[in-house]
């Protein structure tokens, strides 16, 4: 309390003593180190959104936009502290709770430093107090000129520099704003747990295809050098309590928005996969179409033209209960194929997404086994492809094979390539009672589904 | 701040009001690491821009999807293809996670899901260059159309309602989670030549 602005032996002094002296008159006049350590946090927590390692980021909590209004709302608690300090309880609450939250919102609050960081500025700011320097007047116990809203701070507990000896109000104050900040904590805490329990109880539901994601959320929120919030630097006393609005009803948005994803995370597509077994039966005769055959127009245009080249050449309408296929067949091949129960159906059509279609070979069978199993299928446009390999690959149940091209030595001695021009020599419809087998297969692979797919040693690479 | 004759009143700190903010703000704090470390509150979670090592002994999942997607290595701008993975529901054996600070002889390691109590996650999505393990997939289709599970229109995507994937290695570039509870989290930071990775 020594740099009142009235010290004159220090007036030649540099300009830097004279602007330190200032900034030393600033500084003392407001929650300066609970101000700076509360912008710290969410500058930190901030540059933890943004850290890269070499170009390694690490997130943990809802990405986008609570990477940014956490932050936010703690450089800006920490901001309005220094420029509007007579708002300080209310900005020293909404940070510590907003630094209690960063725990579990944003990378467990910096790693823990922001958090620190907050909780203790917060807190500096929390416990701040005017000195009523009872000015000319040495009346020590009758103090209380100051304006109301400063009257709380004015319940000094025996300060050296304070002049008042108000000892007994301090004591009740303390308990009493412990215990609202105790009840403002837990109530956030409640919030904390209701949205953890929301969240996993919205994602718990058992029917969704991981598929259900159809963005791929953006681990990092592409940030810039504007990423700095920069909030204006002195609003009046009028505008912060707005401000405090907002940023209530922020938080209240961003609990909202974690509601929100994870609803719509946990909207199930719906996916083609009602039973197989019940489906798997239905297109059994090649003359009868399924009646839940998907109309596109091309696929009873291509259905139809086969017909007429060949009369074994019946079009067999696509199971409907078969979705969109990729458009490049996959390559797989093995050493040795096995099939069990095997079925040729016929020749079908199969929709792709653009509408249209894909003539191919169906095969039925209970179960198949591939000896040095390789998927090469299709994975982006422009040809690139990545691997899928299994010692011994096993298919089980209603298995549905379709291919557009079969290539295989047949019990090992006999070379076969069946396409829908050169049909396999099976009569349709018949199942062979004993499993046959082809080595060396190179198999087109359009489409396959089954009940169960089991991959020892699987291996895929790009 | 300023008195009633604008003149700048000073201030200080008062220990009893800082403890009033500061221990309940703790005790909380405390309270839901604790609850992290134990799977009852769940975080999400992400890394990226990095291959990193992910290995459990055991996967096990519902709502599985796999289609081909690009990343993007934020340092060079250099684009990688890789085969992105999604589990809708995820329970994890005997995780680890770890990741190589490039450059540097240093490993972070993530360990949890140990002791038979699975790390749990939903919505989790990998993007893996690289993928070993037994697996076992059930209701699956092979050979779909990628747009209708998030990847391109056309090309090959694959899709199954349960997964068990034991002896799972992966190498990742980044892996994202809805919602992941950490029982047993373990955080190590392994500095030194002979750092050790998952695998």
């Amino acid at each position: 309390m020594t740099a009142t602005p009235a010290t004159p032996q220090h007036a030649s002094a540099g300009g830097f003593v004279r602007f330190w002296r200032s900034f030393t008159r600033w500084r003392r006049s407001r929650p300066f180190w609970g101000g700076l350590f509360t912008l710290l946090a969410g500058l930190e927590i901030f540059g933890t959104t943004q850290m890269s390692l070499g170009g390694l980021t690490f997130q943990m909590g809802p990405t986008g936009f609570l990477s940014w209004l956490i932050p936010t709302i703690l450089a800006l608690c920490g901001l309005l502290m220094w420029f509007t300090p007579q708002q300080r309880m209310f900005y020293s609450v909404v940070g510590a709770m907003t630094a209690v939250f960063s725990l579990v919102a944003v990378n467990l609050g910096g790693f823990l430093i922001g958090l620190l960081l907050g909780m203790i500025g917060t807190a500096l700011g929390f416990a701040w107090t005017p000195v009523t320097r009872a000015t000319p007047s040495p009346e020590p116990t009758e103090e209380p000129p100051a304006p109301e809203h400063t009257s709380v701070d004015n319940l000094l507990d025996g300060s050296p520099d304070a002049e008042t000896t108000g000892e007994l109000p301090p004591q009740r104050r303390s308990p009493h704003l412990f215990v609202i900040a105790l009840l403002l904590l837990l109530s956030l805490g409640a919030a904390g747990v209701v949205i953890g329990h929301g969240a996993t109880a919205a994602q718990a539901a058992p029917c969704p295809p991981a598929a259900s994601t159809p963005t791929k959320p953006k681990p990092t929120p592409s940030g810039g050098a504007t990423a700095t919030p920069a909030p204006t630097p002195t609003p009046s006393p009028s505008e912060s309590s707005e401000d405090g609005g907002n940023i209530v009803t922020d938080i209240l948005d961003g609990i909202g928005d974690l509601f929100g994803i994870g609803d719509s995370k946990a909207e199930p597509t719906p996916s083609a996969s009602a039973s197989p077994s019940a489906s798997a039966s239905a297109p059994a005769s090649p003359t009868k179409p399924a009646p839940s055959c998907t109309p596109k127009p091309g696929d009873s245009n291509g259905g139809k033209d086969p017909a007429k080249d060949d009369p074994r050449l019946k079009p067999l309408a696509a199971p409907g209960d078969i979705p969109d296929i990729n458009e490049t067949p996959s390559r797989m091949t093995g050493t040795k194929l096995t099939m069990w129960n095997l079925k040729f159906e016929g020749v079908t059509n199969l929709p792709t997404a653009d509408g249209g279609t894909q003539k191919v070979l169906q095969f039925s069978m209970t179960k198949s086994t591939t000896d040095d199993f390789e998927l090469v299928p299709t994975i982006l446009s422009g040809g690139r492809t990545m691997s899928l390999k299994s010692s011994a690959l096993t298919v089980e149940g209603n298995v549905r094979f379709f291919t557009p091209r079969f290539e295989g030595n047949l019990l090992g001695v006999l070379p076969q390539v069946y396409t829908p021009e050169s049909l396999p020599p099976l009569p349709e419809e018949l199942e062979l009672p004993i499993p046959v087998f082809y080595t060396k297969i190179n198999v087109q692979l359009t489409y396959v589904d089954c009940d169960k797919l089991e991959a020892p040693d699987l291996l895929n690479t790009l | 701040m300023k008195d009633p004759q604008g003149g700048l009143v000073q201030g200080r700190v008062r220990w009893r009001r800082f403890a009033a903010l500061l221990l309940p703000s703790t005790a909380l704090a405390g309270a839901i690491v604790f609850g992290m470390a134990n799977g009852a509150i769940a975080a999400s979670f992400a890394v990226s821009g990095q291959t990193f090592k992910v290995s459990a002994s055991k996967l096990d999942g519902t709502g599985f999807a796999q289609y081909g997607g690009m990343v993007t290595e934020k340092a060079t701008g250099e684009q990688h293809p890789v085969a992105v993975s999604a589990v809708a529901s995820a329970k994890l054996y005997d995780l680890c996670q770890s990741v190589k600070v490039p450059n540097m002889p240093v490993v972070l390691t993530i360990n949890a899901g140990g002791g038979g109590n699975p790390a749990t996650a939903s919505d989790l999505l990998l993007d893996v260059t690289e993928l070993e393990g037994d697996a076992t997939f059930t209701n699956i289709q092979i050979g779909r159309d990628a747009s209708d599970l998030g990847g391109q229109v056309g090309a090959f995507g694959q899709r199954a309602d349960r997964v068990v994937i034991e002896d799972l290695r992966q190498v990742a570039w980044s892996t994202t989670a809805g919602t992941f509870t950490l029982n047993g989290l373990k955080l190590k930071v392994n500095v030194g030549a002979d750092a050790k990775e998952c695998f």
